[in-house]
């Protein structure tokens, strides 16, 4: 894949990807895996993991990691910056315009209708990952524990990733 | 700079560094902008919302100049850290270790994902409304009925409408 074609794909991405990195989860699945063929349903899972366990937004990961595998450094770089470009510019002038309180109350109203879209895409992100994440009663405990402890009991999700690491390389031990 | 410190800093997610943003902003900036104020808009637009809430507070602090230094304070973490990954990792198989700590990574992905979900019970205030938009967006998502793409098109087209009229009538 060419670095304009790289481009296309994250710009696309950023651009109609609302509501933050779980809710672009569908968008980049439905880009990645089916559009353009570049990931298969399991490394899509795996990658999801690995963006959520590394430091940096997590769309930005996904996109740094895919722009490397097509097309080396500038293709991290292509993937990363058109993904955030969409965003950087409408965010930009956004800003200018929120300066009066009639277009924050504009922003706040529709909100108000987009919340409960990105509750709706997050949703369908978990529904998606499930059959490559959970395959086994010890998967689906993690999951289950994570659940609660990071929504429920604030815990932070550095700590359950380690955990979860951790559950797996002790479950396969020894290798 | 501080940006590259909150993008280091920042795993799981956009949520779970927010009010790591937030600290930063009232010890600093405070007299420049108010994060509250910021966060509606971070959210209302596309893209990354950390990638767009970095926008808006290195526009106030420094203008376009300030903007461009959060976004790239904001990316470089990213790509070094994962580029590297990419460049050193040919196989999620190739190493038994990599590969057991990625069988335990995935479900702690989804509870981390499905937690988020949680956070935003907020939402479910106010009537029937809200959770039957949601759970007609997941309807139509996981059945696969509609492209993702249509569907935030749509719901984009929906809100602003429906923002448009209730402004008028305020």
């Amino acid at each position: 894949m060419n670095l304009l074609t790289v481009f296309l794909v994250f710009f696309k991405i950023g651009l109609a990807g609302f509501g933050g990195g779980n809710a672009m989860i569908p968008l980049i699945h439905e880009q990645l895996v089916h559009q353009h063929g570049l990931l298969d349903e399991a490394s899509f899972a795996n990658l999801v993991a690995l963006s959520q366990s590394t430091p940096g937004p997590f769309v930005l990961n996904i996109a740094t990691w895919v722009g490397y595998r097509e097309a080396g450094w500038a293709g991290a770089l292509t993937a990363s910056l058109a993904v955030c470009l969409p965003g950087f510019v409408l965010t930009f002038f956004g800003a200018m315009l929120l300066a009066r309180s009639r277009s924050n109350r504009f922003v706040q109203h529709t909100l108000v209708w987009l919340q409960p879209v990105f509750a709706g895409l997050i949703g369908a992100t978990v529904i998606n990952l499930l059959p490559q994440g959970i395959a086994d009663p010890l998967q689906a405990a993690l999951a289950l524990v994570c659940f609660i402890a990071v929504g429920i009991g604030n815990v932070h999700p550095m700590v359950m990733l380690g955990l979860g690491a951790l559950a797996g390389i002790l479950a396969a031990w020894p290798f | 700079m501080v940006f590259l410190r909150i993008g280091g800093g920042m795993i799981g997610g956009g949520y779970s560094m927010l009010p790591l943003i937030q600290r930063e902003v009232e010890q600093r900036w405070q007299d420049k902008l108010v994060f509250s104020e910021a966060l509606p808009l971070a959210q209302a637009l596309p893209g990354p919302v950390a990638v767009n809430i970095a926008t808006i507070i290195g526009r106030a602090v420094a203008g376009f100049g300030g903007a461009c230094s959060a976004l790239a304070g904001v990316i470089l973490p990213s790509i070094l850290i994962l580029g590297l990954l990419a460049a050193s990792t040919l196989d999620w198989n190739s190493a038994p270790l990599i590969a057991a700590a990625m069988y335990g990574l995935r479900p702690v992905a989804i509870g981390l994902i499905a937690s988020s979900l949680w956070r935003l019970r907020n939402t479910w205030t106010g009537g029937v409304f809200r959770p039957i938009v949601a759970g007609l967006t997941l309807i139509l998502l996981a059945s696969g009925l509609i492209p993702p793409m249509v569907l935030i098109l749509i719901a984009v087209i929906a809100a602003g409408w429906h923002a448009w009229r209730t402004r008028k009538c305020a």
